[in-house]
């Protein structure tokens, strides 16, 4: 009986336990793209919004580029640490004006976009509009945040003024970010 | 293997088999249930805070108004009509702008958002409850408004 008394125990356990996975680059872009993406529709706009730490967006921006090593991976994420950034995806319908739409994700959109993190609100520091020229059915937006290395719960906000789109909110709890996956690089 | 171990390890068995099973063919179809639109919107997170951003263009609005009130009533002067009826017409196009536009903006929200609910709570089909007829009887087991307010509030939080 004990025997089955532990057994069924150590089930428990195993699928209680959270730990912090280490994982190789595929698999950690893969699961941060399941796990720290959110969506939001409104009408026929639909919002994407993939949370981005300094080990994503190293291994974004060193992909495909064979001559990286590890220590240069390593120099590109503490050059990024301390700040967290949005890739936000925007995918509208054909638009008429263009020339307004690329205006005001450029110029104005920034003024729109916070984050709440605990209490404190903070503003991007950094903006980066990508102008797909009407190639491809979304526009992407990186937005960065000097945030520290406070484990604190994040909440960005977007009141988009070109589609007219209020409080587009994307939320990330302490312990999501707590229990965000680690890399492995070799 | 005591006996009692075998017994328990069989019955752990069962349970699991009946589980999977149940989950895998044997779950009942869900069904037809109806919302409250009223209390829906309502208690809807979104158009709270739509509605409370709308209040404070109103009430700038206003301000303008009873300002131009009080010149008038202590002047008398009749220079302070034509701007006064002119705030009084802006209040009212804001007022029915926006109201148009907030619905459609909830509606907008809304719609993806119930129908991932009825996606995920394996539902047929979800009847609005407006209290204009529509729904003229509903069993309280069939009443998933609450359930939905809380998904929905929860959805727009988070983000999906």
């Amino acid at each position: 009986m004990k025997r089955v008394v532990k057994l069924v125990m150590c089930a428990l356990a195993l699928t209680a336990c959270h730990t912090k996975q280490t994982l190789p680059p595929s698999a950690f872009m893969a699961k941060m793209e399941q796990q720290y993406s959110r969506k939001v529709k409104a009408g026929k706009t639909e919002y994407t919004i993939q949370y981005a730490n300094a080990d994503f967006m190293a291994c974004q921006e060193l992909d495909g580029r064979p001559e990286t090593n590890t220590q240069q991976f390593r120099k590109r994420v503490s050059e990024l640490s301390g700040n967290v950034f949005f890739i936000v995806k925007i995918k509208t319908p054909v638009s008429s004006d263009a020339n307004r739409m690329v205006m005001y994700y450029e110029q104005e959109a920034e003024k729109d976009v916070q984050l709440l993190q605990g209490d404190s609100v903070l503003r991007p520091v950094l903006w980066h509009f990508e102008n797909n020229y009407g190639l491809s059915p979304y526009n992407s937006i990186v937005i960065g945040f000097a945030t520290g290395k406070k484990d604190e719960s994040l909440q960005l906000v977007f009141n988009d003024n070109y589609t007219q789109t209020p409080m587009i909110k994307a939320s990330y709890s302490k312990s999501e970010l707590e229990n965000l996956p680690n890399i492995s690089i070799n | 293997m005591k006996k009692i171990d075998r017994i328990v390890l069989y019955l752990l068995a069962v349970l699991l088999v009946g589980y999977i099973s149940y989950n895998l063919i044997g779950r009942p179809k869900e069904r037809l249930v109806y919302v409250d639109i009223g209390k829906l919107l309502e208690n809807y997170k979104f158009r709270k805070e739509l509605q409370g951003a709308a209040d404070q263009n109103i009430n700038r609005i206003k301000l303008v108004i009873d300002s131009l009130k009080m010149v008038q009533k202590a002047t008398g002067n009749p220079g302070i009509d034509t701007p006064l009826h002119k705030a009084q017409y802006a209040l009212n196009q804001y007022y029915e702008i926006s109201n148009k536009e907030a619905t459609q903006k909830i509606w907008d929200r809304l719609n993806p958002v119930i129908e991932q609910f009825g996606k995920d709570k394996h539902l047929e089909m979800v009847i609005g409850a407006n209290g204009a007829g529509n729904v003229l009887y509903g069993a309280k087991d069939r009443d998933v408004t609450d359930e939905l307010i809380t998904y929905v509030n929860a959805q727009y939080e988070k983000g999906s």
